[in-house]
């Protein structure tokens, strides 16, 4: 795997640009999932996960101007988490009083599981959600270029787990066309994945 | 290789590439899949070539198996976030700094509640919208009809972005406020500010002026004439100064803020304090500060603190442009102008036109001054060099001439006195009857659509035969005001001086000279302002709102600046001014004390009900709610303590372990509570115009579930802003919007008495006299108190301002009230 990007400058900068819908629409697709399934990792309801991410999105969208400004300020993906991280912070303080009202016993425990302070920049579990949901993008993007049975040979091999043998004879494939399919595709996701991401290193 | 289709032999690196990108012929493709398929070895290298590593399968197997079930929020929520960023795409916010131009088209109006008549845009709050009346950078401005007091109105709703961010919109409240809490001739009245139940949206209302702004008058007109431009500055200045002695800085003074009344084109500054509020926004996005950079002072384009002096500064430029047609540092880019502001010093008017006069040339070369210190110091400075530019070209009648010109900053100017001196000998007696001489302290003016030429030339003589029934002289005039009955006294041509008045005749009773053109000049005498109060605790800290009783000598008294003290009553000091320790202080809605008077609590807007110990004197805790807490009080028994915030929920607490136990509904703001003195019924009163009672007894505690059920009572027209149980829980008393005080049988909910009590808001109620008086007090100034059984007046106070709050000792005879000027009235109603 190659080293985290430190920058989404390409993406940013069409961001800025404010007119480029696709851009948008691109950062939400990314972003959003991340977002989301960040919160629920931490606790938080499925509603409550939804608004949150709602929410980062906007901030986004009112901040995207000031990056331009302060690029040292960090990296995109590092702002975006401690913009997410705040606002979840936030949303468990708030919860805080009222453990005992609704009997939730565990959110002062994930309050104290976030940390306070983030000094060392994203987290492993934020880049985590974020390589997978580049994957699961690239995913989406790749599909429509495979043939059916190529796509399925990956898919219940690389994804489902199973043995290449099992898999061939339900294709009509033999077990080295459903291996070569595997790989084609999982090199194709690895170049999309790539180039996610070499957006973000220009 | 001799036959392709059956090696055996490893590919080589390159081949395999070619066939991991299908980039081999159909034949030698299946020959490698074959040969694949039967080598381990070369099915590692492809895993390897594929990145096929096992933390990349992993995050696609995690990342299809941890899809949200279709039935999630989250699928929405993506799609709306999706969509609003779209949004953001199609009117991208501009990087500059100057107004975000409004976004091309129609203006959304989609937080509207739909019309229930024929040519009306649709509801807002109660009020029936008529049209767009245009649209800023901080939203949208409409006319309304304020069906309850049949009145048209102007209603500000704030940009739903703005409304978004939750200091701007917080600032923007406060600041709505405090301008609400300042009234002058030369500003548009704010009449309310609230939030919109369905959107959330806040908005103010305000008077609805009809006219044009200077902008649209400029971009009319071109320019204005001399004695016009000197009209508009006195005026602004006057508004300023009003607006400046009340604490309130405009920081944005443009053309577009600055209303022509017609058909006097009376000058009316809108929009005070807006400008803070957006620039909170700005400010995150784009890092820039806000404000007009055309008519911006230097230190508010270097992002500096400002004080009143900036918008002098602006003023000045306003001035220049009306002058000339040209803002004096326009410039193509908005980094431009802003560098023209600091750097260049203006042309002076006299130069670019040889009319202007030197002294209204210097004028407004002094308001532009790059530094404060070189500036006038005030505003009501700048209006009196104006009153005295004007009276010398013969352009002034003393009528024009604003309070502020001879009283400086005063933040009661309705109440100060003109010096007449001063103005006397500049009349002209084409206005009618003008006065000379010292006048009484306390007339209040009401200077209704004084006329005034807009040409340079002298005035007209008045040819006019005298009115009928005018007064002559002061002998006459001196005559018809001993009358006790006299209610009005039309003044004939001529000078009066009033020093010869017999002025007892006169005692207490409230004086306006009103001006009319073109009709004549008359004196209406009001009523006797009422019983003077025991005595008058000072304010400095903004309206007040909360007044509550320790004891009967020891009051509470909290503004909607934060500030919270204890006055004795009988020395008439403060006992203690109690601090929080992070800060400023947000408005202080409500306080009560708990049963065993150990402590003080107080709600606010910051969402936070803090109890105060009243041994220590200190905050010793606060529990922060997350909607505005609006109104709050203790439970008879001590045990618990009743919330009522914005967001249409009374909730109950067992306060000491900071438990929500119950939660209850209305529709909206929640306003006042009151429990019954058994502590067996909750009265609540909101924004959806109810007053609810809802029989605790229902409540299972252990379940944690509330009474489903109330007693409604739904007379009022509008919100209801306060609710209380007489002393005896027999009668429940309420006020409102409506200007109305309506008493209720508290066990059947039957309407005893409705007393049209207010003019405006009526804003408070509360018993005294063991339950057989109630107080009252409103928006129109007046502070009365009325026999519960017969309904009748039996006190009335009319102040300067309005009163927000009254409270009767526990006594039942020692009444205080206060309200918008800052002060405590206290006094003692006799049985």
């Amino acid at each position: 795997m190659a080293e985290p990007p430190l920058t989404r400058v390409t993406l940013l900068a069409r961001l800025k640009d404010g007119r480029d819908a696709d851009a948008w629409r691109e950062f939400v697709q990314i972003y959003g999932p991340v977002v989301y399934r960040f919160a629920r990792n931490r606790g938080l309801q499925d509603a409550d996960a939804a608004d949150l991410m709602q929410d980062v999105m906007r901030s986004v969208a009112r901040n995207a101007h000031r990056m331009e400004y302060d690029p040292k300020r960090g990296t995109f993906r590092g702002w975006l988490y401690t913009v997410t991280r705040n606002k979840i912070y936030n949303f468990l303080s708030s919860q805080r009083n009222r453990p005992r009202g609704t009997g939730d016993a565990d959110a002062q425990e994930r309050l104290d599981a976030t940390p306070a302070r983030e000094e060392d920049g994203p987290d492993a579990d934020w880049e985590k959600e974020y390589q997978r949901r580049l994957s699961a993008r690239a995913m989406e993007l790749v599909k429509s270029e495979f043939h059916p049975n190529t796509w399925s040979a990956f898919w219940q091999t690389a994804v489902e787990g199973r043995v290449a043998a099992e898999v061939g004879e339900k294709l009509k494939m033999s077990a080295g066309a459903v291996y070569v399919a595997k790989s084609r595709v999982l090199a194709r996701l690895r170049d999309e994945v790539q180039k996610m991401m070499a957006e973000e290193d220009q | 290789m001799a036959d392709p289709a059956i090696t055996t032999e490893c590919p080589t690196p390159a081949e395999l590439e070619k066939l991991l990108r299908g980039r081999c012929t159909e034949t030698r493709n299946a020959a490698l899949c074959e040969h694949v398929g039967a080598c381990p070895e070369c099915q590692k290298r492809l895993d390897r070539l594929s990145g096929s590593a096992a933390e990349f399968a992993d995050h696609l197997r995690e990342a299809e198996s941890e899809q949200p079930p279709s039935e999630s929020a989250y699928w929405r929520a993506l799609a709306v976030a999706e969509e609003e960023l779209r949004q953001t795409a199609l009117f991208p916010v501009d990087g500059s700094p100057t107004d975000t131009p409004p976004p091309d088209g129609d203006i959304k109006l989609d937080f509207l509640q739909p019309p229930d008549k024929p040519n009306r845009l649709g509801k807002l709050a109660g009020f029936d919208i008529v049209r767009v009346v245009g649209r800023g950078g901080m939203g949208v401005v409409l006319h309304g009809y304020d069906p309850s007091l049949q009145r048209d109105i102007a209603i500000k709703v704030i940009d739903p972005q703005l409304a978004n961010n939750e200091v701007a919109r917080q600032r923007f409240c406060r600041e709505a406020r405090a301008a609400a809490a300042v009234t002058h001739d030369n500003l548009v009245a704010v009449h309310q500010v609230n939030e919109d139940e369905p959107s959330g949206l806040p908005y103010l209302v305000m008077q609805l002026v009809n006219g044009e702004s200077l902008e649209q008058r400029l971009k009319r007109a071109g320019r204005l004439s001399v004695p016009e431009v000197a009209r508009l500055g006195m005026q602004a200045a006057a508004g300023l100064a009003a607006a400046h002695a009340g604490g309130l800085i405009h920081r944005d003074i443009k053309p577009a803020n600055i209303l022509l009344e017609s058909p006097t084109d009376r000058v009316k500054l809108t929009d005070f304090g807006l400008a803070r509020a957006a620039e909170d926004v700005k400010l995150t996005r784009t890092g820039f500060v806000a404000g007009s950079p055309l008519y911006m002072a230097p230190e508010q384009a270097r992002g500096d603190e400002i004080d009143a002096r900036a918008d002098l500064f602006s003023l000045g430029t306003v001035l220049y442009e009306a002058t000339t047609g040209t803002a004096p540092f326009e410039a193509k880019t908005p980094l431009a102008v802003l560098r023209r502001v600091s750097d260049e010093t203006q042309m002076p008017l006299m130069r670019i036109n040889p009319d202007v006069p030197k002294w209204l040339s210097d004028v407004v070369d002094k308001l532009l001054a790059k530094e404060p210190e070189g500036r006038y110091q005030s505003a009501a400075e700048v209006a009196s060099v104006f009153a005295d530019g004007l009276a010398e070209m013969h352009l002034l009648s003393p009528l024009d001439v604003p309070a502020e010109v001879c009283a400086g900053s005063s933040r009661t100017s309705t109440r100060t006195p003109i010096c007449w001196a001063k103005v006397g000998h500049r009349a002209s007696p084409w206005v009618g009857g003008t006065l000379a001489g010292a006048l009484f302290v306390g007339l209040i003016w009401a200077l209704t659509g004084s006329e005034q030429p807009h040409t340079a030339e002298p005035p007209p003589n008045h040819t006019a035969a005298p009115p009928e029934g005018a007064v002559a002289t002061v002998g006459e005039l001196s005559k018809k005001l001993e009358d006790p009955k006299t209610a009005e006294v039309v003044l004939g041509p001529g000078t009066f001086d009033l020093s010869a008045l017999n002025r007892s005749a006169l005692a207490g009773r409230r004086v306006e000279l009103v001006v009319p053109a073109p009709s004549p000049t008359r004196l209406v005498l009001g009523s006797d302002p009422g019983p003077a109060p025991r005595m008058t605790l000072p304010g400095d800290s903004g309206a007040v709102w909360v007044i509550t009783f320790l004891d009967a000598d020891r009051v509470v008294v909290g503004t909607e600046s934060g500030g919270l003290k204890i006055w004795d009553l009988k020395k008439g000091t403060v006992l203690k001014s109690l601090a929080q320790e992070d800060g400023p202080s947000p408005n202080i809605w409500s306080a009560d004390v708990s049963a065993d008077g150990k402590y003080l609590m107080t709600a606010s807007d910051d969402s936070a009900v803090t109890f105060w110990n009243l041994d220590k004197l200190q905050a010793e805790f606060t529990f922060p709610e997350s909607i505005a807490t609006k109104t709050a009080v203790f439970s008879p028994c001590g045990k618990f303590l009743a919330t009522g915030n914005r967001n249409s929920t009374v909730k109950i607490w067992d306060w000491a372990h900071q438990i929500p136990l119950v939660e209850l509904r209305h529709r909206g703001t929640v306003h006042s509570l009151s429990y019954s003195p058994d502590g067996k019924r909750l009265a609540s009163a909101g924004s959806d115009g109810k007053v609810k009672v809802w029989d605790m007894k229902e409540v299972n505690w252990e379940k944690r579930e509330g009474p489903t059920r109330s007693m409604e009572m739904a007379e009022h027209r509008g919100a209801v802003y306060s609710v209380t149980f007489c002393p005896k829980g027999t009668r429940l008393a309420s006020a409102g919007y409506d200007g109305t005080v309506r008493i209720w049988d508290a066990a059947n909910g039957t309407q005893v008495q409705q007393i049209k009590a207010h003019d405006r808001d009526a804003w408070s109620v509360s018993f005294g006299n063991e339950g057989k008086w109630l107080a009252s007090c409103g928006s129109d100034g007046f502070v009365k108190v009325w026999d519960v059984d017969t309904g009748k007046e039996v006190f009335s106070y009319h102040g300067p301002t309005a009163f927000h709050v009254v409270r009767f000792a526990h006594d039942g005879t020692t009444l205080a009230a206060g309200g918008r000027d800052g002060t405590v009235r206290v006094w003692d109603i006799k049985k």
